[in-house]
């Protein structure tokens, strides 16, 4: 306990309260003590909190509650999770106060300096640089273009800013997993370029890895996330539970491309029914292309057997008369407009016939069906009038025949009786067999439902031990950082 | 393919067998997004128009095989006339970068639509004092979008202020919504 003490007593004088020299344990501080500690280490651990509270413990009661009460609350919202009131401060209890102190001495942010003598990470080594750096810049004074030094070009100047522009990178994965093929294999290990030299523009390297990075990091963390929550539930190994999704979104597109395009044809060929629509649609797909073609060659034909013919003719002579002397531009120009006209009538004739051959498709098909409607009509007559025949051929021996139906109807219910009896018997060999076997499913189900809670909660205890390691050990360097530096 | 002796892909066996993987990952490259081979690496082996006929002809055949996921025999299939060393080079080379250039397929089949966006950046400003006012001290966001439209890039910059970026996230998260009850 004393070792803990003092290490507590260091981390309290290092925020700022003035412990006396001879206070060696957490016995020894009073209640004055005690509060300037806590708001000390309050308003390092957060300013804004710690600054309307006062260390100085007034000497009025109802002002002491009020300090102990807004104290306890701070450390409640510091996350403290355990027992903290007025009382912990005014009528404190040594074991209670070792307790939160060693809470807030564990949120106290580490002190540059100190932390310099200690091998630190990477990242806390780039971190550190960047903050110096951008404060170095900061406290530099702005310069205009021209009066600036070499230093305060690089730093001042805009051309060394450029867009977070990230382009993809090919990456060498796993190359010891058993599923990538040796081609691939082989890529890698002689052809694949240096990450740094697959990019056209140096500064765009930072941004591609940054952005690859975090990429497959939140396609890692939200496969993860989506697995506990629906892929444990749903029972299936990952593999299954992946194709089934994958089979799920497919169906799921296709349905919705299917509805668009529906609705799209609805809009464009507003008809009266579907029915109508699908035989419009039929009639163009099917036969469309050809008539239009068929059409087309017919108007040519058209042109050049009958309008043609004498009329059309003579003017070309004659143009062609008027042509020959003059060979103006005027001439050309005409000539042209004619045959645009031409070709416009030739155009208007072609559309008249395409909706007319449209027309004839539309009857065709309304007549077809007239026939067919018939045709059932018909055959419906022709059974009554079969039945009717038999009736009228049985009638003039009528005694008799009535007889051998009245057997035939003994013999029908005699064996329908003997084919019941017989399936009674067998169902309820096989209602027993079906009841045995639920039962079973349902036990299994059971048993299986219990496996997956015991599952889960392992899952959740692992976890919470590991959250729980993490912590001491964290705890356990910090003391032992203490302890060297005490040393 | 008759047309391969004399065709584009034909053309690919002037190029020795050792420098081929080399111009074929170049080439794969191209597809996936990153830089394509350069006419001035190999204009000492094909013209400019041969150039054009191998480059075209060998990203269609790369993009076609595994768009149809062909297996390596249907690739031969289609580079007939060919020395079969170059054809073997040139399925291996296609295999091996397979997943690459179908994720790159993918994403371009995806980005099929009137408009998409390709990139965005962002940047904080403060501006310090406007036309009216000495001291403003008002964050700023500069939010940049390119946008693909009919293949052609188009930037649209927004800058906004506090509510006004609340109220673009709320609609992107409204928006993210509806598209996970689609999933």
């Amino acid at each position: 306990m004393e070792e803990v003490d003092r290490i507590l007593i260091h981390s309290l004088r290092t925020c700022g309260t003035e412990v006396p020299e001879e206070v060696q344990s957490l016995r020894q501080f009073n209640t004055e003590l005690i509060v300037e500690a806590v708001v000390r280490c309050l308003r390092v651990i957060n300013p804004s909190a710690g600054s309307n509270l006062s260390h100085i413990l007034p000497p009025g009661m109802s002002a002491r509650f009020r300090i102990g009460t807004s104290l306890a609350q701070a450390c409640q919202d510091l996350g403290y999770t355990g027992e903290v009131g007025y009382q912990t401060f005014l009528y404190s209890s040594e074991p209670d106060i070792r307790a939160l102190l060693i809470f807030l001495a564990e949120k106290l942010p580490r002190h540059s300096h100190e932390d310099a003598h200690q091998p630190a990470g990477k990242s806390v080594v780039l971190q550190r640089e960047i903050a110096t750096k951008i404060k170095q810049q900061l406290s530099l004074p702005w310069l205009p273009p021209s009066c600036r030094t070499a230093a305060a070009k690089r730093s001042q100047s805009l051309c060394r800013l450029h867009r977070f522009h990230a382009q993809p990178l090919s990456l060498a994965g796993d190359s010891s997993s058993k599923s990538i093929p040796p081609e691939r294999r082989e890529y890698w290990v002689k052809y694949l370029p240096v990450v740094s030299t697959q990019l056209p523009h140096a500064y765009s390297l930072a941004a591609s890895l940054l952005e690859r990075n975090t990429s497959d990091l939140s396609a890692v963390q939200e496969w993860e996330a989506e697995w506990k929550s629906q892929g444990l539930a749903s029972r299936l190994s990952p593999e299954e539970y992946r194709s089934r999704k994958r089979q799920r979104l497919q169906k799921r597109i296709q349905d919705q491309l299917c509805r668009c395009s529906q609705q799209l044809a609805e809009n464009h060929v507003p008809g009266p029914s579907t029915q109508d629509l699908v035989d419009m649609l039929k009639a163009f797909t099917v036969e469309g292309a050809a008539d239009q073609n068929k059409g087309s060659r017919f108007t040519h034909a058209q042109k050049f057997t009958h309008q043609q013919d004498p009329q059309v003719l003579t003017e070309q002579m004659q143009r062609a008369a008027e042509s020959l002397p003059k060979k103006d531009t005027q001439d050309a120009q005409e000539e042209l407009t004619s045959l645009q006209q031409q070709i416009e009538h030739m155009e208007q004739d072609i559309l008249a016939l395409s909706e007319n051959t449209k027309l004839l498709h539309l009857t065709i098909s309304q007549v077809e069906e007239e026939a067919d409607k018939l045709q059932q009509h018909c055959d419906e007559k022709e059974k009554v009038v079969k039945v009717k025949k038999r009736a009228v051929e049985l009638l003039p021996d009528a005694e008799n025949n009535l007889a051998k139906l009245q057997a035939m109807v003994d013999s029908s219910t005699q064996r329908m009786a003997n084919l019941a009896g017989q399936w009674e018997s067998h169902r309820v060999r096989l209602a027993d067999e079906h009841r045995e076997l639920r039962k079973l499913q349902q036990e299994k189900e059971v048993e299986s439902s219990r496996w997956m809670k015991d599952v889960k909660d392992l899952y959740d205890k692992i976890r919470a031990s590991a959250d729980e390691a993490r912590r001491k050990e964290e705890l356990y360097k910090q003391l032992v950082r203490r302890m060297c530096m005490e040393m | 393919m008759d047309g391969a002796e004399e065709g584009g892909l034909g053309l690919i066996v002037k190029l020795p067998l050792a420098e081929c993987p080399q111009f074929l990952h170049k080439v794969i490259d191209g597809v996936c997004g990153r830089a394509k081979p350069r006419f001035q690496d190999y204009g000492s082996i094909w013209n400019l128009r041969e150039w054009l006929e191998v480059l075209d002809d060998t990203t269609t055949l790369i993009k076609t095989a595994v768009g149809k996921d062909a297996s390596s025999n249907e690739t031969s299939d289609e580079l007939g006339g060919i020395n079969p060393e170059y054809q073997e080079m040139i399925s291996k080379c296609i295999k091996g970068r397979k997943p690459e250039i179908k994720d790159a397929l993918v994403e371009k089949v995806c980005a099929m639509s009137s408009a998409h966006l390709q990139d965005f950046d962002w940047q904080l400003k403060l501006a310090m004092s406007s036309d009216k006012l000495s001291t403003l001290q008002m964050p700023l966001v500069n939010l940049d979008l390119d946008i693909v439209e009919n293949g052609a890039v188009a930037p649209v910059s927004i800058e906004m202020n506090k509510e006004e970026l609340q109220n673009l996230i709320n609609s992107l998260e409204a928006a993210n919504k509806v598209v996970l009850q689609l999933k």
